[in-house]
């Protein structure tokens, strides 16, 4: 059923373009696109290209689970640690990443380690903003619970305040990999020839509208693919629900 | 758990808490208020001490005092003769809201070895887990997570886990209040009989005066505001309990018109 919206488009679009009703030069019919994307694929550069931009957003997205947790979780143990930085990190966070980039390129030059370096910059506010509130949200029962059986400290982190806020956690890897693909993007089409990006720029600097269109819907795909992925990495139920569900007693 | 003698306790091993002069003042809408005032009370290692008291009156408050979750204000409170300043090693809580104080991402059998520490070998913990878990009557559920199990079960994981590092104190927020009738009644009878076997000293808080009298070998009535001991009533009342003999004997009766007298009335 959700695919009658799209269906219904592509299927108005193919005939106003095919019929002449719809005659704007940049824009071909999908039934040309999808041709053109059938040879970009077979062999034209699209699946360098793919592989390209994927790596850089995967590899992106992996810093930044690591980087946002890591900090993410410290700040959420440490108040002081919170006060201290919070405001430096709020006003940075506010800093458009692809506002960046032109300093980015300035300093490090065109080439994948700085867009690696934008993507992941970018994807790890999402992961520690959320994983510093699951970590600052860990009931105070869990703490109690913790503190009366006596665990040490590196056993509360490790054992009831990492795992608590694992599914926080996760839901900031989910924003941080969108993000992550966005910026990529972006920072090809600026900076380098490579990715989907560049394919994009090359598509439009060569005149090729169903090349370009064909970069576009892979770009899309790239974008739902990693959400059903990232979706499917979260175990439902990560937290599981609390004890007392199956009944009053 | 094991042998009572293994754990060098007796019913006659002298004081478990010592509390002279404790009051404690939470954080209020004026600054610090006043909860508990001039609380005295000793708790005798093996015995088993019922709290009651109005709802608000601070019996949730002194528990935690007990427990080391709460640093008294003013007063002294020692177990085992020493200071408590933390949670400390003898003693364990059983939270009332049983649903929150389990992790629901462990299975039973990893919730009831969390307190077990790297001191044990893999082995020893096992065992302590499987011993655990016989006592309350999960030996079969230990692969279970807490949200398949009722709150009755989910509350004896809590007291498995508990009893799994083996304290000699144990400490309960009205640990069967949220449980029907049929299911606390059982569950209070588990509690007399794991008591007996290891003679753990317990203190537990209850609303329902007829728990207080049936497990308790002392109940302490919490009245006033700020909250204090208003009365301090042995019940006399011979072991092993009986769910139908004990509650029809004559002293139960009478403890019994003595504490609805002080909490119905207000006059002792
Ligand atoms: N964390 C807290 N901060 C401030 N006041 C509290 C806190 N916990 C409890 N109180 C107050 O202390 C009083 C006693 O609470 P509590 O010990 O939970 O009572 P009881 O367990 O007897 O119902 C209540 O008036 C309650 O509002
Ligand atoms: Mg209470």
């Amino acid at each position: 059923m959700s695919l009658v919206v799209p269906v219904a488009v592509l299927v108005t679009w193919q005939l106003l373009t095919s019929a002449g009703v719809l005659d704007l030069e940049f824009l071909p019919p999908p039934v040309e696109i999808g041709r053109a994307l059938a040879v970009e694929v077979m062999d034209g550069e699209l699946p360098v290209d793919l592989a390209h931009t994927v790596a850089v957003v995967l590899i992106a997205t992996a810093v930044a689970g690591v980087v946002g947790g890591g900090l993410g979780v410290a700040l959420g143990l440490v108040p002081a640690l919170r006060i201290h930085v919070a405001a430096s990190f709020d006003f940075l966070r506010t800093i458009p990443a692809i506002a960046l980039m032109p300093i980015a390129l300035l300093l490090l030059g065109p080439g994948p380690s700085t867009e690696l370096l934008l993507a992941a910059y970018a994807a790890t506010w999402p992961v520690l903003v959320t994983t510093a509130g699951g970590v600052a949200g860990v009931p105070d029962r869990l703490r109690d619970v913790a503190r009366t059986l006596r665990l040490s400290a590196a056993r509360t982190v490790g054992r009831i305040v990492v795992p608590a806020a694992a599914a926080s956690w996760l839901a900031g890897a989910r924003v941080a990999a969108i993000v992550a693909l966005h910026v990529t993007v972006v920072a090809e089409m600026v900076m380098s020839p490579a990715g989907l990006g560049g394919g994009l720029v090359e598509s439009l600097q060569g005149l090729n509208p169903p090349r370009m269109w064909a970069y576009v819907v892979v770009c899309g795909l790239v974008g739902i693919l990693l959400q059903g992925l990232l979706r499917r990495l979260v175990p439902l139920g990560l937290t599981g629900r609390p004890a007392g569900a199956a009944g009053p007693s | 758990m094991t042998a009572p003698d293994d754990r060098a306790r007796s019913p006659a091993g002298g004081t478990a808490y010592h509390l002279r002069g404790v009051g404690v003042g939470l954080p209020g809408r004026a600054g610090l208020r006043c909860v508990l005032k001039d609380v005295d009370a000793d708790v005798a290692a093996g015995e088993i001490v019922g709290v009651v008291g109005r709802s608000g009156v601070g019996k949730t408050t002194l528990l935690r005092v007990l427990g080391g979750l709460l640093p008294a204000t003013v007063g002294t409170v020692r177990l085992f003769g020493r200071p408590v300043t933390g949670p400390p090693p003898e003693a364990v809580m059983v939270f009332q809201d049983y649903a929150a104080a389990l992790l629901p991402w462990r299975t039973v059998a990893r919730n009831v070895a969390l307190g077990l520490g790297g001191r044990l070998r893999a082995g020893e913990r096992r065992r302590r887990v499987t011993e655990a878990l016989e006592l309350v009557g999960l030996a079969d559920r230990g692969g279970d997570h807490p949200a398949q199990l009722s709150g009755g079960m989910a509350q004896r994981v809590q007291i498995a886990r508990a009893l799994a590092v083996q304290p000699r104190v144990l400490l309960m927020d009205e640990p069967f209040g949220a449980l029907d009738a049929l299911t606390r009644a059982a569950l209070q009878d588990v509690l007399l009989g794991i008591q007996e076997r290891t003679h753990t000293t317990i203190v537990f808080v209850t609303h329902d005066l007829d728990e207080a009298l049936y497990l308790a070998d002392r109940v302490v009535v919490l009245g006033g505001e700020p909250g204090t001991v208003a009365l301090d009533l042995p019940t006399e009342l011979p072991r092993p309990r009986h769910q139908l003999r004990t509650r029809e004997a004559e002293p139960y009766l009478r403890s019994r018109h003595r504490l609805g007298e002080l909490l119905v009335s207000g006059t002792p």
